[in-house]
């Protein structure tokens, strides 16, 4: 029983670990396409 | 485990899970930023002159995620105060969703990168002045003041102040006479709006020792501030309308919810005394927010009229 809940937490927290590499990697994409997007608008004008 | 969180008293390395990605942008005060966004909109429309709408959205995006940061950096300083009091025990920290240092991290990595961006991608005068927020608010507001004057809420209302400003030098490259006025009217409504909140919240900051006005000077001081604040607050709010900044729609708009503004204010100051004081304190705080919403509402909303005529 001990054991079970031992690993349902450890998925958990892996789940969770997981999903916050996500938030940064999609966080820094979005910086990188900030960039981007700025740098066109910027040599257009 | 070294203190118990129940006990009000908190330890950094204090966990009982991993965090979630909802912990950190609840670290963010999602709340006070979906106002930022919205007075640095105003801001950013009132201007003369056009930005390209990327980077227009790039400019209210970094003043959002500065926002945020200080929010963030606020939370881990105030970590210890926050434990005890009934309106922020629930926030990531004292809950032990997320450590101190994991906020401090995060405010401190959000400030730098938004204060940046802003700088490189839109102009140095908005950047300057996001980072001039978040220092004022993080330094100057939260760690210095705070707990040691009851005027903390006055000297704090200024750096929720900033956004108008920075919305406003994100288009124009600089600070004129309209963006210090947008400035002024948030800076002047924030002292009757949060002493109207303290004036049926006081025991929560006489518990942790934040020297909030009705706690150090009495409640019937702080009616007398109110209505003196609000008396300011009104014609100054209306003065947008003759230097050009509000149309006609902001005139009568201004003018009618002062008139009520002042109502409430006065009624603040005249029932003193049990349910009656408090009720009419609550309303006065939720009318507040109304107030300021509308007026900037209504200068976004004729701005954007006169931008796509």
């Amino acid at each position: 029983m001990a054991v079970t809940q031992d690993q349902d937490e450890n998925t958990k927290r892996l789940q969770r670990q997981r999903l916050r590499s996500v938030a940064i990697a999609l966080g820094l994409g979005f910086l990188v396409l900030l960039f981007y997007a700025a740098t066109i608008v910027r040599m257009g004008n | 485990m070294t203190t118990s969180i129940a006990e009000g008293t908190l330890d950094s390395r204090i966990t009982t899970a991993e965090p979630s990605v909802s912990d950190f942008l609840e670290l963010m005060k999602p709340r006070v930023m979906s106002l930022v966004v919205f007075t640095s909109l105003a801001g950013l429309f009132a201007a003369p002159g056009q930005l390209h709408p990327v980077l227009a959205v790039i400019a209210v995006i970094c003043i959002a995620v500065g926002a945020g940061a200080s929010g963030a950096l606020n939370m881990w300083y105030d970590a210890d105060i926050d434990a005890r009091m009934a309106r922020t025990a629930a926030r990531p920290i004292p809950r032990g969703r997320v450590t101190a240092d994991e906020a401090l991290a995060f405010g401190s990595v959000l400030s730098v990168v938004s204060v940046l961006t802003l700088g490189v991608l839109v102009n140095w005068v908005a950047g300057g002045l996001l980072a001039l927020t978040i220092a004022y608010y993080v330094f100057f507001y939260t760690m210095w003041l705070k707990r040691r004057t009851p005027q903390n809420i006055v000297i704090g209302g200024a750096a929720g102040s900033f956004p108008p400003m920075i919305g406003w030098a994100a288009v124009t490259g600089g600070v004129s006479i309209e963006s210090v006025l947008m400035f002024l009217i948030i800076f002047m409504w924030t002292p009757p709006h949060f002493w109207a909140l303290a004036l049926y919240r006081c025991r929560d900051y006489e518990r942790v020792g934040v020297p909030m006005l009705p706690v150090v000077a009495g409640p019937d001081e702080t009616r007398r501030q109110i209505l003196l604040y609000s008396l300011a607050l009104v014609p100054l709010a209306i003065s947008p309308y003759f230097i050009g900044l509000g149309g006609i729609a902001y005139a009568a708009v201004s003018t009618v919810l002062g008139l009520i503004f002042l109502y409430l204010a006065f009624k603040v100051w005249r029932v003193r005394e049990g349910r009656e004081g408090d009720h009419a304190a609550k309303q006065l705080f939720v009318f507040s927010i109304f107030y300021l919403f509308l007026l900037f509402a209504v200068l976004l909303g004729e701005h954007i009229a006169l931008k796509f005529q």
